[in-house]
């Protein structure tokens, strides 16, 4: 029969005794035991509800798995994973972290670190949604909705899966009364996180049914346009909040003035420029291209035929001032030519011998014996 | 009804990179191995006094 296998104190290492109990620490292992497959239970909880794009469902059963096992890795890795979804990468980063501390080997979050490790870029704009959530926060505190809404806009531009951001914007939408923009923005967090209770309880509050939810949460995010006036407001233009109270500011000068045949009928909707925009690059382009043809082709080409009218003027002038040196030299040659023959025919002439006074002493005869002779 | 200000108040700062260390210390909770070992160390610590009172009787 083989020997039992000693059990080691997971807390201390020393063996534990057959009550259960460590000599050095006093740690009981049966409730340790019992600890960690609670902790398991709440880790498997947890992961049906993470597949089930529960996030803040399986955040909460894996905090409670963590409460009984702190070391349990899985859980730690799963939690991790759940705030990255929901955008909260810090926090990602943390429960990661102390993953690898407990367990490094084999440990998949050595994996994720190096992932975000690899890619600053994405962590400094993780640093900077969290410094515009934290912004859109202080504006708040200090009342000014507007650039707080703003704020918030611009973080979710840059990390779409921020749902923190998400549920602020609503709730500022919410107080501006754009019940519409709000259940938009709500939208965009069910996508993420199935069963938002903040999001639900938000939806519900704005009257919305059970049906309506899951419509909401069935529904399209692509061309919902939640960010289609951010320019706009960027550059100062009226937003939801100055709009409400000018138009309360209007009705009361209205009141005050006396003027009785207001009538008002329904709202009339902002209209949005980005629509027109394709209209407006295209017109853009047109008058360019009239542009080009029409002032600056001609102006081009005329300066160009004067550049090469006076490159011609020029070189003709140099042209005649060549031919007249030509001319000139040519003279000179056929001038010297003629002194050169001169000097040569008088040399000739005062050269000659003369033979006129000379006699020839040679008969006829003779050059004949001699011709014969040769 | 929801009340705004309350409601506001539920939305608390997220820690930048810089607080990141923060973040995990605020992770690293007690579990119930910790809470056991605390139990223990304070039975042993009402039970040492104890014995040694007895032990100079």
């Amino acid at each position: 029969m083989a020997a039992k296998k000693p059990v080691m104190c997971p807390n201390c290492g020393a063996h534990i005794r057959k009550n259960g109990y460590c000599p050095e620490c006093g740690m009981n292992i049966f409730v340790l035991r019992k600890a960690w497959n609670t902790s398991d239970y709440y880790y498997n909880q947890g992961y049906d509800k993470a597949c089930a794009r529960d996030i803040s469902g399986a955040i909460e059963s894996l905090k409670i798995s963590l409460r009984y096992n702190k070391k349990n890795i899985r859980a730690r890795n799963l939690i991790g994973l759940c705030y990255y979804e929901m955008g909260e990468i810090i926090e990602a980063l943390s429960h990661w972290v102390m993953s690898v501390n407990y367990k490094s080997e084999g440990n998949v979050a050595v994996k994720y670190l190096k992932d975000v490790k690899k890619d600053p870029v994405r962590l400094a704009e993780c640093d900077a949604v969290a410094r515009k959530f934290n912004t859109a926060l202080s504006y708040i505190d200090s009342g000014d909705y507007d650039l707080a809404m703003i704020q918030l806009k611009n973080a979710l531009s840059d990390n779409p899966h921020f749902v923190q951001g998400y549920l602020l914007l609503a709730l500022l939408y919410m107080q501006a009364g754009n019940y519409e923009k709000a259940r938009v923005t709500l939208r965009r967090v069910l996508k993420i996180d199935i069963a938002n209770p903040r999001a639900i309880r938000y939806l519900r509050e704005m009257g919305s049914s059970e049906e309506n939810i899951l419509e909401l949460k069935n529904g399209s995010i692509d061309d919902d346009g939640l960010f289609e006036d951010m320019e706009y407001e960027d550059a100062g233009r009226e937003t939801s909040f100055n709009k409400k109270k000018r138009e309360t500011k209007k009705l009361a000068t209205l009141k005050e003035t006396g003027s009785e045949s207001v009538v008002r009928t329904g709202n009339f909707s902002e209209v949005s420029l980005a629509r027109y925009s394709g209209i407006y690059v295209l017109i853009g382009v047109v008058l360019g291209a009239l542009l080009l043809f029409f002032v600056i082709v001609p102006k081009r080409e005329k300066k160009l035929v004067s550049e090469n009218d006076k490159l011609i003027r020029t070189y003709s002038e140099e042209l005649s001032e060549k031919n007249s040196i030509i001319e000139s030299q040519e003279s000179q040659i056929k001038e010297l030519q003629t002194q050169l023959e001169q000097k040569v025919e008088e040399e000739a002439k005062s050269t000659m011998p003369d033979y006129s006074g000379i006699k020839s002493g040679m008969s006829d005869e003779d050059i004949e014996n001699m011709l014969d002779n040769e | 009804m929801i009340d705004f200000e309350e409601e506001l108040k539920r939305f608390k700062p997220i820690p930048g990179v810089n607080q990141a260390e923060d973040a995990i210390l605020a992770n690293d909770l007690k579990d119930i191995s910790d809470i056991v070992m605390q139990m223990t160390e304070e039975l042993r610590n009402q039970q040492q006094p104890e014995a040694t009172g007895r032990y100079r009787r």
